[in-house]
């Protein structure tokens, strides 16, 4: 069964290569440009894992992470992607429910890999 | 400067008492002690006692020894320089004679006492007068409280670092300055062993580092008062945030540009099969993140200038508890300690009094004491220390955490709480990690290196500011300083028994547009002064133009000198009426002829909801208590007959400095008078005040 992935970053040049290389890669994918369309897509997507960026306009990655496990999404995978590289960060996105934190920039062959890990894909 | 009065009152009363009973005096003598003064007149009593002793048995006799023993009352009490007069020879010519010896033997004594007091107090003065003008030059705020919290010594960089003179001022307490919290822990540190202790605080949105060291008369003794050096970090700290700022904001740029360009490359070299329209686009992307890449570096580089991390001190996780600990107890917080063992001896490089403003705003705004009891935890990652507030109920919102975040801590433009979060590289957010328990978590950076439970050491004192040697001239340096406040301070309640000499007062007078505040009259101009234990403070004033909301007649500015013009962008009076209660908090308010100002204030300040509930005294009152014969009570006629000299008068200001220097030149004969306590003088002028209503009633 093909796994779906959400990405949600309103920077449309690393969306395109990210939609491109995952699809390229066997990922059904879907786009959200910031936090409220994340939120909607999670809904009507039903993806497996969230390519989460964490600095977007209104919802910030944080918050949309807390909202997605307060609103019940336990299994979801997320993983938050993101240019913000301060420790406290990454330690930050953790305590609120991620399951991955990348900071970019990021190799996109390791990126495909921790996503099938995080999967249960055979690597 | 006066000396002390060493005239001992115990002789005066003794030989007054002698004409009761000799043996009561011989007991008040030896009671007073073996000074040298007293000895003489001992001494001296024995020789009137012989002296009445005589005329007792020989009788005949009487009328002479009378004499004597007169002459002897006066040189024991009014003049030790006088001697009585040779009379003829027998008996009575040796008694005259032994007496004049033992006289000039006590004035000799008298002499040498006050001269070697003389010197002791000279040398104790030159040795004050040398550490004030020390601390009067050092480039860095300097302010020592006693154990109260009572200041009792400041500097020119204090005053120019806190230019409110209703919170820097003698015989006030620091907490208007530094938070009574702060102080309080420094204490705790500095008597389990520290040598100094270093923090930093917020007082009026300016950033300040305090360092505190202990006043102790020998190691180990109890800390009589702190010295407290003051930094403004204000302009440092602000410089290091916009850094900071312009730092994370390029990091973040160049790191997501990268990403792209990244993410752009990799898609290329992978997919070797693409079409020219896709790969036309992947490398349409590398060009513009490395366009928008150059442009950001270029934007940074006028940003980003050289680091300086002084804002924040290392502070260990169990000091930072406990001031947070204590801040939201004082907010009304039930806090309570969760803390995980072992955590306080880690270290954090954090400023803990605004990390404990900020959560301490943050709590306030979640409920503050409707909260309910709240768990104060701390928890260790090998990079991270978290500090968790967690209650029963649930988290705020994100929106609503980061509006409060923006919120300024204390008045506006203050810094915020965000500023500060931001400082320390931490994060702030709420949840609810467990259900039903609502969190607020706070991540901060370990310090880098570990460090040993070693004393801060202050850093070295910066060179003066002004020019070397710019000292000013002998005699006119301000008085910053009264080393007397290490003793307790007199509390609000205890006022009224207190002696008048140990008061705190405040003088103050007003100007006005005339005389008749029922027919609208109203304040001009207010001018206040304080007198702390007999001194008046000329640096510790409060002046301040009052708009009076109408036209100044002429024949008020012919007294006053102020016009319309000069009052018209002054604020009205109840604005300035708080600053004045601020400025007069917990004093005796003085004036002369106060009632006619009570007249003008009282009303403005009820109407400002300002309480003016000072005890208060009058000089005019005063005076006429001391000198009731005296025609004339006028300041004028007053200042002239005490020889304090009038400069400036009729200004708010000038007059109330001249009623100033009368009050404490009326203290020394108010306390001959037997007029010792506050509520000695209230009572004294009570009673001249209904006296002088009769006489100046109207005939019936």
């Amino acid at each position: 069964m093909t796994h779906r992935i959400l990405i949600v970053d309103d920077e449309p040049n690393i969306v395109m290569s990210l939609e491109f290389i995952l699809e390229q890669s066997g990922f059904e994918t879907a786009v959200a440009r910031d936090g409220d369309e994340a939120l909607q897509e999670v809904e009507r997507f039903h993806p497996d894992l969230v390519l989460l960026d964490v600095m977007m306009p209104r919802r910030d990655g944080y918050e949309v992470c807390q909202t997605l496990r307060a609103a019940g999404w336990r299994d979801l995978r997320i993983v938050m992607l993101t240019a913000k590289g301060r420790e406290t960060e990454v330690a930050k996105g953790l305590a609120v429910g991620a399951d991955a934190y990348i900071t970019k920039p990021f190799s996109t062959r390791e990126l495909v890999e921790q996503v099938r890990t995080l999967l249960g894909e055979a690597g | 400067m006066n000396g002390p009065d060493l005239r001992p009152a115990p002789v005066a009363i003794a030989v007054t008492v002698y004409a009761v009973g000799a043996a009561t005096a011989v007991t008040a003598l030896l009671g007073a002690g073996t000074d040298p003064v007293a000895v003489a007149a001992l001494g001296l009593l024995a020789a009137a006692g012989l002296a009445t002793g005589l005329a007792r048995f020989l009788g005949r006799r009487r009328d002479d020894l009378t004499g004597v023993a007169e002459a002897v009352d006066v040189v024991a009490g009014a003049n030790p320089a006088h001697r009585l007069r040779p009379a003829g020879s027998g008996p009575l010519a040796a008694v005259t004679a032994a007496v004049n010896r033992l006289a000039d033997e006590r004035e000799g004594a008298l002499l040498r006492a006050e001269a070697s007091a003389e010197d002791l107090r000279r040398e104790v003065e030159s040795e004050r007068n040398r550490l004030a003008g020390l601390m009067a030059r050092l480039g860095v705020a300097v302010v020592v409280c006693n154990a109260d919290g009572r200041i009792l010594l400041y500097n020119d960089t204090a005053r120019s670092l806190v230019a409110d003179p209703a919170l820097l001022g003698l015989g006030r307490t620091v907490f208007g300055l530094v938070d009574r919290g702060l102080l309080s822990h420094a204490r705790r540190r500095l008597e389990t062993g520290n040598a100094t202790y270093t923090a930093t605080t917020l007082h009026r949105g300016r950033m300040l580092r305090v360092h505190v060291a202990p006043v102790q008369e020998v190691a180990e003794a109890p800390v009589a008062g702190l010295v407290l050096v003051l930094e403004d970090l204000t302009r440092e700290a602000r410089g290091a945030d916009e850094r900071r700022r312009a730092l994370r904001r390029l990091t973040e740029e160049t790191r997501g540009s990268l990403g792209s360009i990244r993410a752009a490359a990799e898609a290329l070299l992978e997919f070797p099969d693409l079409g020219e329209a896709e790969r036309r686009r992947f490398l349409e992307v590398v060009r513009e993140e490395s366009d928008r890449l150059g442009r950001w570096l270029d934007a940074a580089a006028g940003d980003v200038g050289p680091s300086d991390d002084r804002g924040v001190d290392d502070i260990s996780a169990e000091d930072l508890t406990v001031v947070i600990g204590d801040r939201l107890r004082r907010g009304g917080v039930a806090c309570h300690d969760e803390t995980c063992a072992g955590t306080g001896q880690l270290w954090l490089r954090a400023d803990g009094h605004a990390l404990a403003a900020v959560l301490a705003a943050l709590a306030d705004r979640l409920g503050g004491a409707e909260l309910g009891p709240v768990g104060l935890g701390l928890s260790a990652t090998p990079d991270h220390v978290r500090l968790d507030l967690r209650w029963t109920g649930g988290p705020p919102s994100p929106g609503e955490l980061a509006g409060w975040l923006d919120e300024p801590l204390g008045q506006e433009g203050a810094t915020t709480g965000r500023q500060v979060v931001e400082r320390h590289a931490a994060e702030v957010w709420a949840g609810q990690e467990v259900p039903g328990t609502a969190h607020l978590s706070l991540l901060l950076p370990r310090a880098l290196d570990g460090r040993g439970d070693e004393p801060v050491a202050p850093p070295a004192a910066r060179p003066s500011a002004g020019p070397p040697g710019s000292s000013a001239p002998a005699g006119s340096r301000p008085e910053f300083y009264d080393f007397d406040l290490f003793t307790p301070a007199t509390a609000p309640a205890e006022q009224s028994s207190s002696p008048l000499d140990e008061l705190t007062f405040t003088v103050l007078d007003t100007e006005t547009t005339g005389l008749d505040p029922a027919g609208g009259d109203r304040i001009v101009s207010l001018g206040a002064v304080r007198v702390v234990n007999g001194r008046v403070l000329r640096q510790e004033t409060f002046e301040q133009l009052v708009n009076p909301g109408r036209r100044v007649p002429a024949v008020a500015t012919a007294i006053h000198g102020l016009t319309d013009a000069m009052v018209s962008d002054a604020p009205p009076i109840d604005q300035v009426l708080p600053d004045l209660a601020r400025f007069a908090e917990d004093t005796v308010l003085v004036g002369h002829d106060l009632g006619f100002d009570l007249r003008f204030l009282e009303p403005a300040a009820r109407s400002a909801g300002v309480e003016l509930k000072h005890p208060v005294l009058d000089t005019l009152l005063l005076d006429a208590t001391l000198y009731p014969g005296q025609p004339d009570h006028t300041l004028e006629a007053i200042a002239a007959r005490l020889g304090v000299s009038v400069v400036g008068r009729h200004t708010a200001l000038g007059d109330a400095l001249v009623t100033a220097e009368v009050l404490v030149a009326l203290l020394g004969p108010l306390r001959d008078a037997g007029i010792r306590t506050l509520d000695d003088a209230l009572a004294a002028s009570r009673q001249v005040f209904r006296s002088r209503a009769v006489e100046h009633a109207p005939e019936a």
